[in-house]
């Protein structure tokens, strides 16, 4: 297990001792074919955990359960000490308190981006709307663009989007925060300034599990990795421990066909 | 180096370029465009022809009681005014906050105020149509220049989306309630007007309800609304509307007096559950075309089942279909005509009776003219109006 915290500031957080997620023997099966095939792992508050692993490993459903967008056929989620079952209240009170990051984006179009925010503090969280307003500004000023309030997504370039969409996540005040490939649809130039909110996120503490092959988002960001394969989580350790010497050769394959 | 000289050309050169390169690029398309051009202008010149020269309009002049209101009873016909007024009031405040009216757009209104006049003002009616006119003209004014600020807009647009939605009931308490007309009574285009704005009213929603049904993943549910589509389609709108006259009196429960309800009432129900079966299927074609990401999206910000269909989804889902939604209302419109099989006098069965009076006889094509105008205008306006609320939605920019 990881001991040691390569965040620069906020990494006591890194080293707290409760654990905010628990998994044990995660199994999903899609029809005959099973894409998780038993995970098991903790993470704790504050923790970063970056997801690597080939197309079709399990990444995405793996991180799907974690705010049962898909639900797990066995096995056992815990999120800071809320069990993951067939309970709407339960499946209510997850939904705000972990946000989730399309790679797609997946804003609503036809909303501005201020209303993209303030739409579930409004319904979820029972927010006046001027309340709901101001705190939509504060999250656009934190992730850059409070100019781009009253656009619609179409009108926004797809960095812009999707910063408009961390802000969303955000605005339900989440403990932890799933990342899903957050730059993979976005052109080159625009990937450092999603990163960089993404790091400034990271330094104020979020928990956060991001699946991204941004190896260099990694080294600077991750306490630890996670290597998936073929629904397996075959490997984890530090940013170290992956670089200088992997236990398995498919996360040695891996790694020297994405670096 | 290759440089490009940009030549200014005059007007009438860019269009001897834009003919030759659109209509007569060779000899096939030139003898398709000279044979359509003969065809138009020899139909132009027949209507224009017909409506300045040969026609006599005094016979929708004087029938005009007739083709608007059929037997709708005199001593109740100012009751109409005030629902025609509110009308004016939000159509002309509408265009001044949503809309601005071009060159063109404004020259068409002239020459509708000046035949609407032309052809019904007659005595007390023409005061009453200037005070529409007055109304629609000062409310576009206003709203086009007297708002200061966007609050004063906002405020503005919402009172305005309220007037509408207010105009049917306020239409039908000042028409019928307080010892006004009985339903059954109602007549002539003032029928086909209400008959379509209340099936539209009903039809709507009960679309979006039976798309919802349909789409849900309670098996009764589905069953049961796939089932109320598929008969409704199954059978042609003059069916159900025989069906609400001999049928329905036999099957409803005498509580109410619901087995004794007006031919009126049953045309405007059926109109309503049939278009609805209708725009439930394109309503179903809009919400499959919903991406799953969005559904997703809104579960992730812990969005509840009801907020997600109703805020994300049906938004979006209406919005992708409105060509074809409009489409669907404008027939209704048309087929608000159907009822005269049910004995009632609608716009059209109106003009047929105004011709088959003695004095009128072979002034038939004056008035059918005038009725396919009408018809006509309405379904063009339904039209722009869709086109103006596809643009103001964004819908392809996605
Ligand atoms: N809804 C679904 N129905 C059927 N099979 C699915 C479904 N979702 C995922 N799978 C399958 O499960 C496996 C794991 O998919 P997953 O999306 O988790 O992979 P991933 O590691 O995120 O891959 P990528 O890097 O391509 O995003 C794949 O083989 C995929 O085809
Ligand atoms: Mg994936």
């Amino acid at each position: 297990m990881a001991t040691e915290s390569r965040t620069t500031d906020g990494a006591e957080l890194a080293g707290s001792q409760r654990d905010i997620i628990i998994c044990e023997g995660v199994e999903k099966w899609f029809g005959d074919f099973q894409a998780l095939r038993g995970i098991t792992t903790r993470i704790r508050e504050g923790e970063k955990v970056v997801v690597l692993g080939p197309s079709g490993s399990g990444k995405s459903t793996f991180i799907r359960t974690l705010n049962r967008l898909e639900e797990h056929d066995a096995g056992r989620i815990v999120i800071d000490g809320i069990e993951l079952n067939d309970d709407m209240r339960n499946l209510e009170r997850i939904r705000s308190e972990v946000g989730m990051v399309f790679q797609q984006f997946n804003l609503f179009p036809h909303l501005t981006a201020l209303r993209n925010i303030t739409l579930a503090p409004q319904k979820v969280r029972r927010l006046p709307r001027r309340e709901a307003e101001a705190l939509a500004m504060e999250l656009l000023e934190r992730v850059g663009i409070p100019e781009q309030a009253d656009k619609f997504p179409g009108q926004l370039s797809g960095g812009q989007q999707q910063r408009v969409a961390i802000a969303r996540a955000l605005a339900m005040r989440p403990k932890i925060m799933l990342f899903d490939e957050p730059t993979s649809a976005l052109d080159p130039e625009m990937i450092k300034e999603v990163l960089d909110v993404m790091r400034e996120l990271a330094r104020s503490g979020m928990t956060m599990i991001v699946v991204t092959h941004e190896m260099g988002f990694a080294r600077e960001v991750a306490d630890r990795l996670l290597f998936f394969d073929e629904g397996l989580l075959i490997e984890e350790g530090t940013v170290e421990h992956f670089f200088t010497n992997p236990r398995e050769e498919r996360t040695r394959l891996f790694l020297s066909q994405i670096l | 180096m290759v440089t490009r000289v940009v030549v200014q050309r005059s007007p009438a050169l860019r269009a001897r370029r834009w003919a030759r390169s659109n209509l007569f690029s060779n000899a096939w398309n030139a003898l398709l465009t000279l044979v359509t051009l003969a065809l138009i202008g020899f139909v132009a010149f027949v209507l224009v022809r017909f409506i300045f020269i040969e026609a006599d309009w005094s016979v929708v002049r004087e029938n005009r009681r007739l083709i608007f209101l059929g037997r709708f009873p005199q001593e109740h016909e100012a009751r109409i005014w005030p629902p025609i007024w509110l009308f004016a009031l939000l159509a002309g405040g509408s265009m001044g906050l949503w809309g601005r009216v071009n060159a063109r757009g404004a020259a068409a209104i002239v020459v509708s105020v000046v035949l609407v006049f032309a052809l019904l003002a007659h005595g007390a009616n023409g005061a009453r149509l200037g005070v529409a006119v007055v109304l629609a003209g000062g409310a576009y004014l206003l709203a086009e220049r007297g708002l200061r600020g966007e609050a004063a807009q906002v405020r503005a647009r919402r009172a305005a989306i309220a007037g509408w939605a207010l105009l049917l009931p306020f239409a039908v308490v000042v028409l019928v309630a307080f010892g006004g007309a009985q339903t059954s009574r109602l007549g002539g285009f003032l029928l086909n007007i209400l008959l379509a704005t209340v099936a539209i009213e009903a039809a709507l929603p009960l679309g979006v309800l039976l798309a919802l049904g349909r789409a849900s993943s309670l098996p009764v549910v589905r069953v049961v609304t796939t089932a109320y589509i598929e008969t409704v389609r199954g059978a042609p709108l003059i069916a159900w509307l025989f069906v609400a006259w001999f049928v329905l009196p036999d099957v409803l429960p005498p509580v109410f007096n619901l087995d004794r309800i007006d031919l009126v009432l049953r045309a405007m129900v059926m109109l309503s559950l049939f278009t609805g079966a209708y725009i439930a299927e394109i309503v179903r074609g809009g919400l499959q075309s919903v991406a799953p990401g969005q559904v997703e999206a809104a579960k992730a910000v812990g969005l509840g089942g009801f907020d997600i269909t109703a805020r994300i989804v049906v938004p979006q889902a209406l919005r992708a279909v409105i060509p074809a939604l409009v489409s669907q209302l404008i027939s209704l419109w048309k087929d608000t005509t159907l009822v005269s099989i049910l004995g009632l006098t609608d716009g059209l069965g109106g003009s047929e009776a105004a011709v088959s009076q003695r004095e009128f006889f072979g002034r038939q094509r004056e008035v059918l003219l005038f009725a396919a105008g009408v018809f006509w205008v309405v379904a063009y306006a339904m039209s722009r109006l869709s086109l103006r609320l596809e643009r103001s939605l964004g819908v392809g920019e996605r």
